[in-house]
C-alpha cells in the first residue's frame, strides 16, 4: 500500500464535504438487508453512495452510469464497508471533474478490494471480537444476570461502529491524496490496467473459494470404486466452478437476462439434485 | 396470543440486526434473556441463552458462507424450552429443526426473491433514478426477507415444534440440496457479471494467475491480493524509472471488449 500524507481535505477544491460523507456512513448500516446470492451487497452499495451520485451528477444519463456502475457485484465484512465508500467517493469525485476518468478503475478498485478486507474484518471482528465479547457476556449471563447481554453488544458494537466511521473519513481521504499523487506522476492513464491486474487476481482467487459444485458420482463397486470428482480435481482443481463461471460469461455476452440465468440455475441445480448429478 | 406477539416483537428485534449494520442482536446471548422476559422466567432465559451462544459460537457468517439460522433457533429453543421447563441442552435441540426450516426459507428468499426486487432496481439503475434503486434496496430487505423471517418464527412459536418437524420433513430432501447447491453456484454468476466489467485482453492472464495461486497453491484471497499489488507496485517503478515520451501515454479504451 502507499503512504499518503496528513493533509486534510477540507474545503478547497473538493465538492464532497464532511457532511456528506456521514451521510454515506448513516446509509451504510442497513448495507446488508438485502443481500441475496447474486449479487450479495451490491445494492447497499449503491444505495450507501445514493447521496454522492446525487451530489456530483446532475444529468440522468450520468447518473444512470454511477448507479449501474455501483449495482455490480459486492461483498464485504460490512464494517468495512465504509472504507471502500470513502475511496469510491473520492475516485467518483474526480470522475464528476474529469469526465474523461476511465470508470472502470473504480469498478476494478471496488473488485480488489472486497475480498482482502473481508479476509481480515472477518477475522478481525467475527473471529476475535466477538468471540471475545460473547465469553465476557455469557459469563455474566450464566449466573442468571441479563447484563451480560448488554455487556456483549457494547463490547462489540462500540469498536464496530468506531472503525465504521473512521474508515468513512479515512478511505475518502486516501482515496483523494493517492488520486493526486497519480495525477502529478502521469500514471493516472495505467490505472485502469493497474487496478485491474488487483481485481483480476483476487476475482481469479475468489472463483476457487466461493463457487461450488461437488458430483457426487462414483463409478464400479466395492474396493474398485471410482470417484467422478477424484477425476474432475485431478485434471484441475475448481473445475467445474470455473467452467460454470465460463458458460455464465458466455450467456451474458449473448445479451442473455441475468433472471433468466437466475432462474436457470435454480432449476438446473434442483434437476441435477434430483438426478443425483451434483451433491452437497 | 400475547405471548405470540412477543415473541413477533423479539424476532423484528432480532433481524433489525441487519438494519444496525450486523450489530450482533442476533445472537443467543441477547435474545435469551429476552425470551426468558416474556416467558416469565429471566433467570432461565439468560442461563440458556449463554449456554445457547458457547454452543453456537461457530454459527455466523464469515464470508459467502451459510450460517445456521440463529435468530429464530435461539428464540423457539429457549421459548419452548422455558415452557417445558427443560434445560438449556434442551433448547439447543428443539431450536435446531426450526432453525433448519428457517435456514431453508431464507435460502429460498436470498436465491428467488431478494433478486426480483434487484432486477427492478436494474432497471430504476438504467433511468438514473436514485430514489428508485434506494426503495428497491429497503423492500427487498423488508419485504424479501425481514417480515417473513420475523412472521415465520412467530408462527413457528403458535404451532409448536411438533408441527415444524413434520413440516420439515415433508420437503423433498432433492429440492434441500437443491437449493443448497444452487447457493454454491450463484456466486458465478455474481463473478461473471464483474468480469464483463473489467475484463480486457491485455491483463486477461492475471485472472488464472489468480485463480491459480488459490485453487493449486492454497493462497488465501488476502495473499493473492498482496502479490496483485506487489506486481502492480512493480510495473508502476518498472514505468517511472523508463524516460517516457509524452506519445506513448496514450489512453487505449477497452469498452468494447
Amino acid at each position: 500500500m502507499m503512504k499518503t500524507s496528513n493533509e486534510v481535505q477540507e474545503g478547497g477544491t473538493s465538492v464532497i464535504t464532511k457532511k456528506d460523507l456521514r451521510k454515506v456512513f448513516w446509509k451504510s448500516l442497513p448495507f446488508e438487508i438485502s443481500w441475496n446470492y447474486v449479487r450479495q451487497d451490491h445494492l447497499g452499495f449503491a444505495y450507501s453512495m445514493s447521496p454522492i451520485i446525487e451530489k456530483l451528477y446532475k444529468s440522468k444519463e450520468e447518473r444512470a452510469e454511477a448507479l449501474q456502475r455501483h449495482t455490480e457485484f459486492f461483498n464485504i465484512t460490512v464494517y468495512f464497508s465504509t472504507l471502500v465508500l470513502g475511496i469510491v467517493t473520492a475516485m467518483e469525485e474526480r470522475r464528476a471533474k474529469e469526465p474523461d476518468f476511465d470508470t472502470a478503475s473504480i469498478s476494478n478498485i471496488k473488485a480488489s478490494l472486497m475480498g482482502p478486507l473481508s479476509g481480515i474484518g472477518d477475522s478481525i471482528f467475527l473471529g476475535t471480537l466477538r468471540i471475545i465479547a460473547a465469553g465476557i457476556g455469557a459469563s455474566i449471563c450464566m449466573n442468571g444476570n441479563p447484563a451480560g447481554a448488554l455487556v456483549f453488544l457494547l463490547l462489540y458494537n462500540i469498536p464496530a461502529f468506531f472503525i465504521r466511521y473512521f474508515g468513512m473519513m479515512k478511505g475518502y481521504e486516501l482515496g483523494t491524496t493517492l488520486l493526486e499523487k497519480l495525477q502529478k506522476s502521469g500514471l493516472m492513464n495505467k490505472v485502469t490496467n493497474m487496478t485491474g491486474i488487483v481485481g483480476l487476481m483476487t476475482i481469479g482467487s475468489m472463483i476457487a473459494t466461493m463457487v461450488s459444485l461437488k458430483v457426487p458420482l462414483q463409478f464400479g463397486s466395492g474396493d474398485g470404486v471410482t470417484e467422478l470428482q477424484g477425476i474432475l480435481d485431478s485434471i484441475m482443481p475448481c473445475l467445474l466452478p470455473v467452467c460454470v463461471t465460463a458458460l455464465i460469461y458466455w450467456l451474458l455476452g449473448k445479451n442473455i437476462k441475468t433472471t433468466w440465468i437466475l432462474i436457470g440455475i435454480i432449476v438446473i441445480s434442483i434437476a441435477c439434485s434430483w438426478l443425483g448429478i451434483l451433491g452437497v | 396470543m400475547i405471548k405470540v406477539l412477543m415473541i413477533f416483537l423479539i424476532a423484528c428485534f432480532g433481524y433489525s440486526d441487519y438494519f444496525t449494520g450486523k450489530s450482533l442482536q442476533t445472537r443467543p446471548l441477547v435474545l435469551g434473556p429476552l425470551v426468558g422476559l416474556v416467558m416469565g422466567d429471566l433467570q432461565a432465559g439468560c442461563v440458556i441463552g449463554a449456554t445457547m451462544e458457547l454452543a453456537m459460537m461457530g454459527a455466523v457468517g464469515v464470508g459467502a458462507a451459510l450460517p445456521p439460522e440463529v435468530v429464530s433457533g435461539s428464540i423457539l429453543g429457549t421459548a419452548f424450552a422455558i415452557a417445558g421447563s427443560k434445560d438449556a441442552g434442551m433448547a439447543v435441540a428443539l431450536g435446531l429443526p426450526i432453525a433448519m426450516l428457517v435456514m431453508l426459507l431464507r435460502n429460498f428468499l436470498f436465491v428467488v426473491i431478494v433478486p426480483l426486487f434487484a432486477n427492478r432496481a436494474d432497471r430504476y439503475a438504467k433511468d438514473g433514478d436514485i430514489k428508485g434503486v434506494s426503495r428497491m434496496h429497503w423492500f427487498g430487505g423488508i419485504f424479501g426477507m425481514y417480515l417473513p423471517l420475523a412472521v415465520l418464527v412467530a408462527l413457528a412459536y403458535y404451532l409448536g415444534s411438533n408441527v415444524m418437524e413434520s413440516v420439515l420433513n415433508a420437503i423433498p430432501q432433492f429440492v434441500q440440496d437443491g437449493l443448497t447447491i444452487s447457493a454454491g453456484i450463484l456466486p458465478a454468476l455474481g463473478f461473471a457479471i464483474l468480469l464483463r466489467m473489467i475484463l480486457n485482453k491485455k491483463i486477461a492472464a492475471f485472472l488464472a494467475i489468480g485463480f491459480v495461486l488459490t485453487a493449486y497453491l492454497g493462497l488465501p484471497v488476502l495473499g493473492v491480493a498482496i502479490m496483485a499489488v506487489s506486481i502492480v507496485v512493480l510495473m508502476v517503478y518498472g514505468e517511472t524509472n523508463r524516460p517516457v515520451a509524452a506519445g506513448e501515454m496514450e489512453v487505449e479504451d477497452d469498452e468494447d471488449f
